[in-house]
């Protein structure tokens, strides 16, 4: 009873106040954020951190809604919710101690040249699959993405849907980029061929692959590496040419508690912060190179990989890609993989026109004028750029499939 | 006697067999997380979802994401997985420098008659956390005196009594309040335990009946509706909700401030002028089609499987029986046979668990009663999956309010109906001890 006396009285006890907050918007997931929350309030326990959690696009509106203010920090993994925020100026110049990042991961930049955020984080796109699975196929583990347009691969590959997945608009575009825009679309037809497409309420790609439900997924080195550092048993490659994606963060100008801001984006790109990315639930690549040093990790300022990436001609298309490839793939994968299939059926020395006719690309390229670009570019935005980009796609979607028909009566009628 | 051990024995499953329709041999830091391996196709897409929730960080109201919108008022966490790191159990703040992360204050007042309520201004629960504009509820602190046993073989074992201080009230004074902490609970074999009926549960208490040592457990009986009957508690660590869909729900709500069907007024009292006027998400915030694939990805996880029988784990396994711990920590029981899912039904589940309340004395009573629960009274806690608890999260806590470090901690504050079990650990040799922690792992 003493004991119970005790607990009352305790109930009544002023704590010390004095402890300031600092309000963090952000959208990363919880086992990202909880390790990171943990360990700078452990440092500084006289800041408490306020988590305001939202989505990217989701974050600028309400931003806009409230002119920049009701928070301090924004980190989000998306250049270009911060662009954008560069743009409304909501974003104030760091003044931080950031000698030791480099200022660019290839031609990347890790810095915005004005200051005004940085990256803490970045993640690349490669492949995952199980040695042992391939080995069991006869199949080997690919170095470039082209090897996936093989049919050997024909059921193998799980393969995310830009619309719906949020990575996989820049995984498409990196390989238009860096083969060019019908080659590259041609490389992504095959492949598509090839796989299972995984969209919204799918499992995971490494799941796919686990489960054994693919034999290769396409996906991001932090879900494959968290995977794998939490037991499952997999390998991951980032393909000779590849993109990786750095993560910034920024303090707002109208940010009510700068100090602890700073003090917060300090933590993030320091040392200790850092390596708080290679935590097993997280693996994310941390910006700062000496944290590769003495760990055996994949170090993306190490490898020789071709990671040249346009972030803005990448951005202006985004939704225009995924507009296309839902023509193309998602809503016609069906008739796809069956012209596919039939093609392969015939004698090989009949593959390769077939072939050909298949993956030729219809589309062009468009520019940053494109009438099209732009309506997909502000589908979210207004309703008549939404009917414009659907038109746009129901269009495409139409001469697919007709195409694809055209090419299977064809083969179906030797 | 000898013939009662040998009984008593065969009750415990040996590590190495189980139902491998339901059950994975993983023991990796991702192993709560699995779903089970017959989950049918046509369920995956509703699992998945239901993953996507529980990993959601939730929204506050409103926003362009209606589907996750509604977070708040008043709240403790944004996501489920906050505390249920990996699926697994949360734990206690060290000191009281250090806030709640997976841990959270159950509250209630005692009127002159000795009736117990919620508390009239902050309710069943403390939410330390609210939207910009809604004052949060207070802070709630963990305070410990340590308290020294002194095992058989000389060990000494330093145990640490909590005691919760709450401040900063953002209602006004606290009052005479009752406070209890509770830790996030690890979620294994969810829909299972909701799977087995109520004569499954009482069938033990005719067990416990015909024992020479009088450990008799009683069922939480819950009456949700007068319409409907009565039907036996199972979740919650006094057994106080009878359902995993209520479960999911109240947690919902109380938790995340997220409304439901089954509450679907957001979690304001009347006094919390703020809290009332606040944004909602949705009417309600969770709909039947999202509470559903939550409730079915609970109910689809994997449970785990025993690691491989070691001898160690045998001579264990022979401890847990002389120590008398199986007569609460019912080794196994059998699922209902019209269970659904289907995958769920007529299933021996391994929980180690009889369901039912025990009083376990004093010094882990809250002095908080629950329902029909008294204030030294606990649900058995199950034990499967134990020795998975710090593979799948960093730092753990056991007991309802992480006040344990470690598994022996534990054990060493049983108390009441388990004080002979208890005393039986304490005056173990160093090698039956370590065999019965050892044992205790392998789950």
């Amino acid at each position: 009873m003493r004991r119970y006396l005790l607990s009352l009285l305790l109930c009544c006890l002023p704590l010390t106040a004095g402890a300031s907050s600092l309000t963090l918007l952000s959208s990363y997931p919880q086992t990202m954020l909880s390790h990171f929350i943990e360990a700078f309030e452990a440092e500084h326990p006289d800041i408490r951190i306020d988590l305001l959690w939202r989505r990217p696009q989701d974050a600028l509106q309400w931003l806009d809604e409230n002119n920049g203010a009701g928070t301090d920090v924004v980190w989000l993994p998306s250049w270009r919710a911060f662009q954008q925020l560069k743009q409304q100026d909501f974003l104030q110049p760091l003044s931080l101690h950031h000698d030791v990042l480099p200022a660019s991961l290839g031609d990347f930049p890790l810095h915005d040249s004005d200051n005004a955020f940085i990256a803490s984080e970045m993640a690349g796109y490669g492949l995952f699959f199980v040695p042992d699975d391939l080995e069991r196929l006869n199949l080997k583990a690919p170095e470039r993405w082209q090897e996936l347009t093989d049919f050997a691969w024909y059921q193998h590959i799980a393969m995310p849907v830009p619309s719906q997945v949020g990575y996989a608009p820049m995984l498409i575009d990196q390989l238009l980029q860096a083969e060019g825009w019908q080659a590259g679309w041609s490389q992504w037809l095959a492949i598509a061929a090839n796989s299972r497409l995984i969209g919204r309420g799918s499992d995971f790609v490494t799941d796919q692959v686990l489960q054994q439900r693919a034999s290769i997924g396409l996906t991001l080195d932090f879900f494959a590496e968290s995977t794998i550092a939490s037991g499952g048993n997999g390998q991951f490659v980032y393909p000779k040419q590849t993109a990786f994606n750095p993560a910034p963060i920024g303090i707002l100008k109208r940010a009510g508690n700068v100090e602890a801001a700073e003090l917060f984006v300090q933590f993030v790109i320091s040392h200790p912060g850092q390596t708080l990315l290679l935590h097993p639930d997280i693996r994310k690549k941390p910006v700062n190179p000496q944290v590769y040093a003495g760990r055996s990790l994949a170090n993306p300022f190490a490898l020789e990989l071709q990671t040249a990436y346009n972030i803005d001609q990448g951005l202006h298309r985004r939704e225009f890609n995924s507009a296309l490839f839902d023509a193309a793939i998602t809503d016609n994968h069906q008739l796809l993989t069956t012209v596919w299939q039939a093609i392969h059926a015939l004698p090989a020395s009949q593959h390769p026109p077939l072939r050909q006719q298949l993956l030729n690309w219809p589309v062009n390229e468009p520019d940053n004028n494109d009438a099209n670009l732009q309506a997909c570019q502000q589908r979210h935005d207004n309703n008549e750029a939404e009917q414009q980009c659907q038109a746009f796609q129901q269009h495409w979607q139409q001469r697919f499939q007709a195409h694809y028909q055209q090419l299977l009566d064809h083969i179906q009628s030797r | 006697m000898i013939r009662l051990f040998i009984l008593l024995l065969a009750l415990i499953p040996a590590g190495g067999f189980a139902d491998t329709d339901i059950s994975s041999d993983e023991r990796s830091r991702r192993a709560l997380a699995l779903p089970m391996p017959a989950m049918p196709d046509a369920l995956i897409s509703q699992f998945n979802d239901g993953r996507s929730l529980f990993n959601q960080m939730w929204v506050i109201a409103p926003s362009t994401t209606p589907d996750i919108d509604g977070l708040g008022p008043l709240f403790n966490s944004l996501s489920c997985l906050e505390c249920h790191p990996g699926n697994g159990r949360g734990r206690a703040p060290d000191s009281p420098g250090e806030p709640m992360r997976s841990m959270l204050v159950r509250l209630s007042v005692t009127d002159d008659e000795g009736n117990v309520w919620p508390h009239p201004v902050y309710g069943e629960q403390l939410q330390e956390r609210a939207i910009p504009g809604v004052p949060a509820e207070g802070q709630a602190r963990v305070h410990y005196e340590s308290v020294s046993v002194t095992l058989a073989d000389g060990v000494e074992i330093e145990l640490r009594r909590p005691t919760i201080s709450l401040s900063h009230p953002g209602y006004g004074e606290f009052g005479d309040v009752l406070v209890s902490g509770r830790i996030g609970p690890p979620l294994i074999g969810m829909g299972l335990i909701d799977a087995i009926s109520d004569d499954t549960i009482l069938q033990w208490v005719d067990y416990q009946s015909s024992l020479p040592e009088g450990i008799v457990g009683r069922p939480h009986w819950l009456q949700a509706a007068a319409d409907q009957p009565p039907r036996i508690g199972r979740f919650g660590v006094k057994a106080g909700i009878a359902t995993l869909e209520r479960q999911i729900a109240q947690a919902f709500h109380e938790d995340l401030g997220i409304t439901s069907a089954a509450f679907p007024r957001e979690n304001c009292t009347a006094g919390q002028t703020a809290c009332l006027a606040a944004p909602s998400g949705g009417d309600p915030e969770l709909t039947e089609q999202q509470l559903a694939a939550v409730n079915l990805y609970l109910s689809l996880l994997a449970i785990p499987e025993p690691a491989v029988e070691t001898e160690q784990i045998r001579f264990g396994r022979q401890q847990f029986a002389a120590a008398a711990c199986i007569h609460c920590h019912r080794p196994a029981m059998t699922t209902a046979k019209d269970a659904v899912p289907a995958l769920l039904a007529n299933r021996q589940v391994d929980l180690y668990s009889d369901l039912l309340l025990h009083d376990m004395g004093p010094d882990l009573a809250d002095h908080r009663p629950e329902a029909d629960a008294s204030g030294s009274e606990w649900r058995t806690a199950p034990l499967w999956g134990l020795g998975l608890a710090e593979q799948v999260a960093d730092r753990v806590g056991y007991l309802h309010d992480g006040r344990a470090r470690t598994v022996l901690e534990a054990i060493l504050w049983h108390g009441g109906a388990a004080q002979a079990s208890r005393d039986a650990v304490i005056e173990m040799s160093t090698a039956e001890r370590e065999a019965l922690l050892a044992f205790l792992q392998s789950l």
